[in-house]
């Protein structure tokens, strides 16, 4: 109790013990089963995308027209499509592709976003007027059609089509950036900040963007789904990763007109897809829950 | 003896159960009030007293709130054991609450006037037209004209909502009014009026309240009896004169030794030492031991029971303070 | 002793889409070195704006205010961070005036590092020095703002402000947030600081028991602009102006023998958007005249007495 008696007099007791921000984060994580899951499924699945070409038991291009439309068994786990291809060395081949989509393309939108969206926050009055006027015109083009334009502009291929996703996603991010920055800036804390001579770029690094993390790793979660389900409508297309290069997506939709009569082409693809999607959301709830001081136990 | 009390709480006892912990807000609180009279709750933050008056109107979240037990007696009526049903009747009719926060206790989308209207039609048998006239007259009474019944909520002061409030808590007539905090949001002058206001109705009404607040100045100006509350139990409860000239309670002289007023010339104010307990532990004994300054071994061994100082003048503590404020 | 701070017709206007608000409206006071100037009102008065244009949060749209004598209104750039260093303010929600992802030490350790005065070494140091200083145990130093309770925040926040041994503070309503047993605790620290310090505060709060008990001077302020500013004792033996009579009589009193005489006011503090000329208090002012159409003028009654109406002497029945 003699703690807050008098100034001038503390009470001397060893700080607690020091750790390195890091480690804590990864132990913290560690303490929880399902971020611990999901990280282990996105490992195999990351496994997957690194050495598919390896472990792939076919060739994911040797057609068999005597196989086609094969129900899965021990020799095509999978099943095998319209041209009799194993949709599992398919899958695993084509990992990287909707991996690096899907991934890539948030990492453009999160980093175009963060710059955007933190500048239209922070700055406020005119920048802010114009930079969300600008992103109103951008969103008023459906997504398809701007990811159309924009892929027929980049050409095509697997990097356009990064690049067209990530672009596209950017003035959605921007938006939540901003709005998560203007309800933290009225905060106290960012004034004393400012009032213990603070420069901007670190007060937006140090005590803005920290404190909007937990919405920035929904939306990033969130959005590689979107990525793989758009990079697939790209395909469907002709206009994403070129056939008979395997991207999950458009094996997706290239079975949806046999989904009545044989619906493992679909449902193959579809359901690791979904897998993928839930290891990424675990982890990245887990990452949220462990970043978060308040939920420290 | 208990005849005469209009609303008796006997051994109540609330907790808040959560898989992680056990709050134990409110433990074997006894009291009452006779018709017309006003009883200050005073407490600090976390104290338990909205969880008492909530427990009355029987409106605790549950979960996580459990009634441990206790009897509510309101006329000899228990509350505790009255159907749900009949319990919505009890609720806005006989006994009504008014909320801390003005600024969120009304509907931003609906006129104000109606929000008055509403809970009198609901209440009673009356046509719309009956409902409105009724209405106004409500704010007339609180000091609003009536041509603003049509005006919505963002329109008003924050006094003005309060007045609101106090309008639609007392449109029904209830015989019991639980205010908590009514005036705590407020600027000086404008809770000055309010109060005014409140005492001007309380006498015109004959209504019971119960003033819960943190604020022993307010409670100098509208109570006539006070309760206090530390730790989710009555550590002292007497009549206004009694808690105010002789405070017995190490705890309530605390609180006036840690108030600075405006006629003492101290330099230094004698704050309470430490903080206000933890209410998920469990504690034998007195509550408050581990800030009292007059303490023994002796405080911490059982329940302390409160002893009758003077008639009506109940203290929880070994060693009452007889100083004379 | 020339004073430390002095604000001469220091003026805060802000635009809105319905006018201009009249925050801070023609305010001039002076703080001595070492004392407290008590600044109270209600909600919307402008004292908090006042306190934040005093440590450049915000910028002051005209007017002086100088400190030391030199004029702070318009610097910039190194000159702003030196003046940082020298003022700096205590806020007053606790919660969210420390940010939730920083530890204590973290907190207190931000300005240490951000002016660039001291070595890795020396910081640790003097973080345990101003833990000590403000009575917060060691062991809380990695401790999250959201396991304190309001009044450790607080204390937290003091010592935030107290890293660069600043000469002037501005506490904005630092113990509103605060129970009144962990209010005093608060009060008592600042005083304590005071003292060994030498420090100069500038007091902003609503609460007229807890501004009389810390200050040495007080301003009332209503709708923007100063109506009375005295010597602490003497505004509550002498309120003068009819607002400061009000509010004075409306505090309650724990003194239940003695019955105040209350003014109640009619009605509630008009809109600062584009206020008239004259009197802002004349609309509730049970003394209004004709002549409360007119600009008011601060004007010294007695020695250091200072009140804006003009009809103080009538009231109160002064020899003119």
């Amino acid at each position: 109790m003699t703690e807050e008696k008098t100034i001038g007099i503390g009470v001397s007791e060893a700080p607690a013990k020091k750790q390195s921000q890091f480690l804590a984060v990864l132990k913290r994580l560690s303490r929880r089963p399902t971020a611990v899951v999901g990280g282990a499924l996105f490992l195999v699945i990351v496994f997957c995308a690194i050495f598919g070409d390896l472990i792939a038991p076919y060739n994911y291009n040797q057609i068999n027209m005597r196989e086609v439309y094969e129900t899965p068994s021990l020799r095509h786990l999978f099943g095998t499509d319209q041209l009799g291809r194993d949709i599992f060395s398919r899958m695993l081949v084509g990992a990287k592709y909707t991996l690096s989509i899907g991934i890539g393309s948030q990492i453009i939108a999160l980093t175009g976003g963060l710059i955007v969206g933190s500048c239209a926050g922070f700055f406020g009055q005119t920048v802010d007027n114009i930079i969300m006027r600008i992103l109103d015109v951008i969103q008023s083009i459906p997504g398809m059609i701007m990811n159309i334009v924009l892929a027929a502009v980049l050409g095509l291929g697997l990097t356009p089509c990064i690049l067209a996703m990530g672009i596209g996603g950017i003035s959605g991010t921007s938006r939540m950036v901003r709005g998560n920055i203007l309800k933290i800036r009225k905060s106290e804390f960012v004034d004393a900040a400012t009032s213990i001579n603070c420069s901007t770029p670190r007060i937006i690094a140090k005590h803005v963007l920290p404190n909007i993390l937990s919405p920035i790793i929904i939306s990033v979660t969130g959005g590689i789904g979107g990525g793989i389900m758009g990079a697939s409508g790209l395909s469907y297309l002709g206009l994403g990763v070129q056939p008979p290069h395997p991207e999950w997506g458009a094996m997706l939709s290239g079975g949806k007109d046999v989904i009545q009569t044989y619906p493992h082409v679909c449902l193959m693809p579809g359901l690791v897809i979904a897998v993928t999607m839930l290891s990424i959301n675990l982890m990245g709830d887990g990452l949220r829950d462990a970043l978060d001081p308040k939920l420290k136990k | 003896m208990s005849n005469e009390k209009y609303l008796e709480v006997k051994n109540l006892t609330v907790e808040y159960v959560t898989s992680e912990e056990t709050v134990y807000a409110v433990n074997d609180v006894s009291f009452g009030i006779e018709k017309g009279k006003t009883l200050g709750l005073v407490g600090e933050t976390g104290a338990g007293k909205t969880t008492i008056a909530r427990s009355i109107l029987r409106i605790l979240p549950v979960p996580p709130a459990v009634v441990k037990g206790g009897e509510i007696l309101l006329n000899g009526k228990n509350l505790m054991e009255l159907p749900e049903s009949e319990m919505c009747k009890v609720r806005g009719r006989d006994v009504t609450m008014i909320f801390q926060d003005p600024m969120t206790a009304l509907n931003p989308t609906m006129r104000v006037g109606d929000q008055i209207a509403e809970v009198i039609l609901h209440h009673e048998n009356l046509s719309k037209k009956e409902g409105r006239k009724r209405a106004e007259e409500m704010l007339e009474m609180v000091g609003i004209p009536a041509e603003r019944y049509e005006e919505y909520p963002h329109q008003f002061s924050g006094g003005m909502k309060q007045r609101v409030v106090i309008a639609i808590a007392l449109a029904c007539n209830p015989d019991l009014l639980l205010a908590d905090e009514p005036t705590t949001a407020l600027d000086v002058t404008i809770q000055a009026q309010v109060l005014e206001m409140m005492r001007d109705l309380h006498a015109r009404k004959n209504m019971t309240m119960i003033l819960i607040t943190h604020d022993l100045g307010v409670v100098a100006e509208m109570c006539d009896d006070v309760a206090i509350v530390y730790g989710g139990e009555i550590v002292e409860m007497g009549t206004l004169r009694d808690i105010f000239k002789h405070p017995s309670h190490p705890y309530t002289v605390g609180l006036f030794g840690a108030l600075p007023d405006l006629e003492s010339d101290r330099h230094r104010l004698t704050p309470i030492e430490g903080l206000p307990i933890d209410p998920t532990l469990q504690i034998t004994g007195c509550k408050f031991k581990p800030r009292c300054p007059y303490a023994t071994e002796e405080c911490g061994k059982a329940a302390v029971q409160a002893q009758e100082l003077t008639p009506g003048h109940f203290c929880k503590c070994l060693y009452p303070r007889k100083e004379v404020r | 002793m020339a004073p430390l701070v002095e604000l001469n017709h220091l003026k805060k206007y802000f635009k809105t889409p319905r006018g201009m608000v009249h925050a801070v409206d023609d305010v001039s006071m002076s703080i001595e070195k070492g004392q407290t100037m008590g600044v109270v009102g209600e909600s919307g008065c402008g004292k908090t704006t006042l306190g934040r244009v005093l440590v450049h949060l915000e910028e002051a749209t005209d007017g002086e205010m100088l400190f030391g004598g030199e004029n702070m209104v318009d610097v910039r750039g190194e000159k702003l961070r030196a003046f940082r260093q020298r003022a700096q303010i205590i806020f007053q929600d606790p919660y969210s005036s420390l940010n939730p992802r920083y530890t204590v030490e973290q907190t207190i350790q931000e300005p240490l590092i951000l002016s660039g005065r001291y070595k890795r070494k020396e910081i640790e140091q003097k973080t345990t020095e101003l833990m000590n200083l403000v009575g917060i145990a060691q062991r809380l130093r990695l401790s999250y703002p959201h396991e304190l309770d309001g009044g450790r925040r607080q204390r937290v926040g003091i010592a935030r402000a107290l890293a660069l041994d600043p000469e002037f503070i501005v506490c904005d309503e630092p113990v509103s947030a605060l129970d009144v047993s962990i209010q005093a605790q608060v009060l008592n620290l600042l005083q304590d600081l005071q003292e060994a310090k030498n420090l100069t505060y500038m007091f902003i709060t609503h609460d007229l028991s807890v501004v009389r008990h810390i200050s040495d001077h007080i301003s009332v302020m209503y709708l923007g602009q100063l109506v009375e500013t005295c010597e602490s004792k003497e505004l509550f033996l002498k309120p003068w102006h009819p607002y400061t009579k009000a509010l004075l009589s409306a505090i309650p009193t724990t003194n239940i023998d003695k019955k105040m005489d209350r003014i109640i006011l009619k009605g509630e503090i008009t809109s600062p958007i584009n206020p008239k000329p004259g009197c802002r208090f004349a609309a509730r002012c049970i003394y209004a005249a004709e002549a409360c159409k007119e600009p008011q003028q601060l004007r010294e009654i007695e020695p250091n007495h200072f009140v804006s109406c003009c009809r103080v002497e009538e009231i109160n029945e002064l020899k003119a």
